[in-house]
């Protein structure tokens, strides 16, 4: 287990509870960009210099998108019932097991020429930790903006599995991962921008009668 | 030219439609003159043999692939010209900027499948694909929220019928959830099969395990029971034009993407799996018996649609049974017809609501009286989605059922699945009784002239002539549409050679064995000699363990290995 793996595998995982958990604006825009910026240190061996850069911008590019996105909003309430901390504590559970599970199998060769044999423990924990964040913020995510936001997670997620177990990825496969984080956080703020003869942000939705979708309670309602 | 420039081409366009503003004559441009230059490109896209390279990774421009971007660039297209020309009802298309959206989604969509369909190795093929998803997704979204929260359209029920738009944007944000979730099952389900990790180690537990997973991703997509219920509602949504993109073609790309890695990792190890594949080919007939059920009873047309396109689609679950490489070729067969047919359908939807102003099949009693063009395009529609024996969706039907599933069974879940033709029969049939007071009062769909008026301006006749046609207009685009899937369902443009091609190559990690069950015993004593299996190890470990030494990454699909269809 690398030291410096362990802690940009503790920063992905923070910011991903900061993305989920936080109720401003700039705090899930920050969280996604460290979410996704840190995911790019996640690999053994490291991706080319490029590749990191690549990865940065793309996330900068998709806190930018949340942050326009989300700041006429609101603020978003905390997405599950559980406080910060318990997801945070959670997390970390479930990355422990991850780097644990990966950690006892047995090491054969690798597939992969120069890359390390067996996996990356601390990838293969980060991604179960950030799934299990999400499963987190599931709960009581009604509003479409909030479950859209759920996604970003998972997409570092996918992310993380595959810089556990495939090795350094190619020029293609850091495109496709920086695009998927700005095509999420650009849906995300579509999503929050009212409709142009729409209610403003805020207001009070009627609940059809055929749709159990808006059953639950929202995050527009207005704050008391 | 490769295939670079054309995801290039489509990527601007569609970024240029989506951002130009909804009253951006250049963003109307880029919509509709992207799409068309766009099938342009993908019918010169030349074939290429042997494997080039893109950012790094491998790809493969084969017949298939660019058949594909063929159909859903010129559906995308037609379905544009379908909803621009259709009757306005002051719903969607009313909306300005409407229209090239649709464009954008499909101009979006069709640069991420390109890639996704091209690129050799399963995880940045699944990765293009969710990215080409929620490329659709994206635009969806910048469309849905402008559009209306009551529908003045539905005239047989006024303003008292709540509208699902509302619920849209939650739609929408579950879609995006969805996507990511499907993302995440099926590249952690790749990487334990073919990951350095070496975890499942061709143990049928693992490897079962592993496959259920990529399959659950395939069936959050396609909405497979008991995971179709948020796939039925997305396919009810006042987006009419996108339903095609969100429910047809974006999970039909992602379920291509997660059967190459399937083909490549998962048959080759020769398991047996029974409980896993009768799992999987059971939540395929139970979505192929309740989506044909719960269209079958829906009044609203648009509900029919949503489900039928869930019936349907499932057909293609079963290609993830396949003990061997006889499902590849039916299964991508049925994932472009598919989506095509389906596109056709909801073309007809948007015509059918827009020109009689009602959703309702009870009002729409005797539209087919009244509109002989659009019976003759559901019509069509109905035969190239069932087809007839011959017929390449007929066949490749009966082939993915076959891969699954044995006689009798076999032949009563053909029967199944071809309830899709009483489900869209049954509306054909409605339109021929005789008409409401509400379909008497549309307007027909002979052709009318404006009043002469030679002060007029030539443009405005022009403008006044197409107001004046708009059901004739909408209704042959419409037609034309449900002709290009019945060419396509006949077996017209070789697609069933070109869909049985280039089979997934064997992946590190997934070694085929002649002999299924003794490769994967972790001691062979009954395994044939080392002669007989030349991978087979000396110290009895498995023997994935001694694979050929390569990269997922840089394996690809390039081998050319004739199938006869």
């Amino acid at each position: 287990v690398s030291l410096a793996l362990l802690a940009a595998s503790a920063i992905v995982v923070a910011g991903a509870v900061a993305c989920i958990a936080g109720r401003r604006a700039a705090v899930v825009a920050i969280g996604t960009a460290t979410m996704l910026a840190g995911a790019a240190f996640v690999a053994d061996p490291l991706p080319a210099p490029l590749l990191i850069v690549e990865r940065l911008v793309g996330a900068a590019l998709a806190a930018e998108l949340l942050l326009v996105g989300l700041r006429g909003r609101p603020p978003t309430a905390a997405a599950s019932s559980l406080p910060w901390p318990a997801i945070a504590l959670l997390a970390a559970a479930a990355f422990a097991v991850g780097v644990g599970v990966l950690s006892a199998l047995p090491t054969g060769s690798s597939d992969v020429a120069g890359s390390a044999p067996g996996g990356v423990p601390e990838a293969l924990g980060a991604a179960l930790a950030l799934v299990v964040v999400t499963i987190c913020g599931v709960a009581r995510r009604s509003d479409g903006v909030q479950r859209a936001v759920l996604a970003l997670p998972l997409a570092a997620a996918a992310g993380m599995f595959e810089a556990a177990f495939f090795g350094e990825p190619s020029a293609l496969d850091a495109l496709i991962g920086a695009s998927i984080g700005v095509a999420i956080a650009g849906v995300v703020a579509v999503l929050a921008t009212p409709a142009p003869d729409g209610p403003p942000a805020g207001a009070v939705r009627v609940v059809p009668d055929d749709d159990p979708d808006l059953l639950e309670p929202s995050m527009d309602l207005p704050p008391r | 030219m490769t295939i670079a420039p054309f995801i290039a081409v489509a990527a601007l366009f569609g970024i240029v439609a989506l951002v130009g503003g909804r009253r951006s004559g250049l963003a109307a441009f880029a919509g509709g003159g992207g799409l068309a230059v766009v099938a342009v490109m993908a019918i010169l896209l030349p074939v290429e043999g042997a494997s080039t390279s893109l950012a790094g990774e491998p790809i493969v421009v084969d017949g298939y692939v660019r058949l594909f971007l063929i159909f859903c660039s010129l559906s995308g297209l037609l379905l544009l010209a379908t909803i621009a020309t259709a009757p306005h009802d002051g719903t969607d298309s009313a909306l300005p900027g409407f229209d090239h959206l649709i464009g954008a989604a499909f101009l979006v969509f069709v640069g991420g499948a390109a890639v996704a369909l091209a690129v050799a190795a399963p995880p940045p093929a699944l990765g293009a694909a969710t990215l080409a998803g929620f490329g659709a997704v994206l635009v969806s979204a910048r469309a849905g929220v402008a559009v209306p929260e009551t529908e003045p359209s539905d005239r047989a029920h006024g303003a008292s019928r709540p509208l699902a738009a509302r619920t849209l944007p939650t739609r929408l944000g579950t879609e995006a959830v969805r996507d990511g979730a499907a993302l995440v099952l099926a590249t952690a389900a790749l990487a334990l099969l073919i990951g350095r990790g070496d975890v499942v180690a061709g143990e049928p537990f693992g490897v079962g395990a592993a496959t259920l997973t990529l399959a659950g991703a395939v069936a959050l997509r396609l909405g497979i029971a008991p995971l179709h219920v948020h796939m039925a509602r997305l396919g009810e949504a006042p987006i009419r034009g996108f339903v095609a993109l969100l429910c047809g073609w974006s999970p039909a790309v992602f379920a291509l993407a997660a059967l190459a890695g399937a083909q490549a990792a998962v048959v080759p190890l020769g398991l047996p799996l029974g409980l896993e594949r009768g799992l999987i080919a059971g939540a395929a007939i139970l979505t192929i018996v309740l989506g044909g059920l719960a269209a079958f009873v829906q009044d609203d047309v648009e509900h029919v649609a949503a489900y039928s396109i869930l019936q349907d689609m499932a057909v293609a679950f079963f290609a993830f049974t396949a003990v061997d490489s006889a499902a590849w070729g039916p299964a991508r067969t049925w994932l472009l017809l598919m989506p095509l047919a389906k596109t056709a359908l909801l073309a007809w939807t948007v015509v059918a609501v827009r020109t009689f102003g009602t959703r309702s099949l009870a009002d729409l009693r005797g539209w087919a009286r009244g509109a002989p063009i659009l019976a003759l395009a559901l019509a069509i529609v109905i035969a190239a989605t069932v087809g007839i024996p011959g017929f390449a969706s007929f066949q490749a039907r009966q082939d993915l059922v076959a891969v699954a599933l044995a006689d009798p069974i076999r032949t009563l879940v053909v029967v199944l699945s071809l309830t899709s033709v009483l489900v869209l029969g049954r509306v054909l049939l409605i339109g021929l009784l005789d008409p409401t007071g509400l379909v008497r009062a549309a307007d027909d769909e002979r052709l009318r002239r404006p009043a002469p008026d030679l002060r007029r301006r030539v443009s405005e006749t022009a403008r006044q002539t197409v107001d004046l046609n708009r059901a004739p207009l909408a209704a042959a685009v419409a037609a034309t549409l449900a002709l290009l899937a019945f060419s396509a369902s006949a077996g017209l443009f070789d697609l069933e050679p070109v869909a049985a091609q280039h089979v997934p190559t064997p992946l590190p990690g997934a070694q085929p064995s002649t002999g299924p069950v003794e490769t994967f015993r972790p001691i062979p004593t009954e395994s044939p000699t080392p002669s007989a299996l030349p991978s087979a190890s000396p110290t009895g470990a498995p023997l994935r363990t001694t694979a050929p030494s390569a990269s997922p990454r840089a394996t690809s699909r390039v081998t050319p290995r004739p199938t006869s269809s």
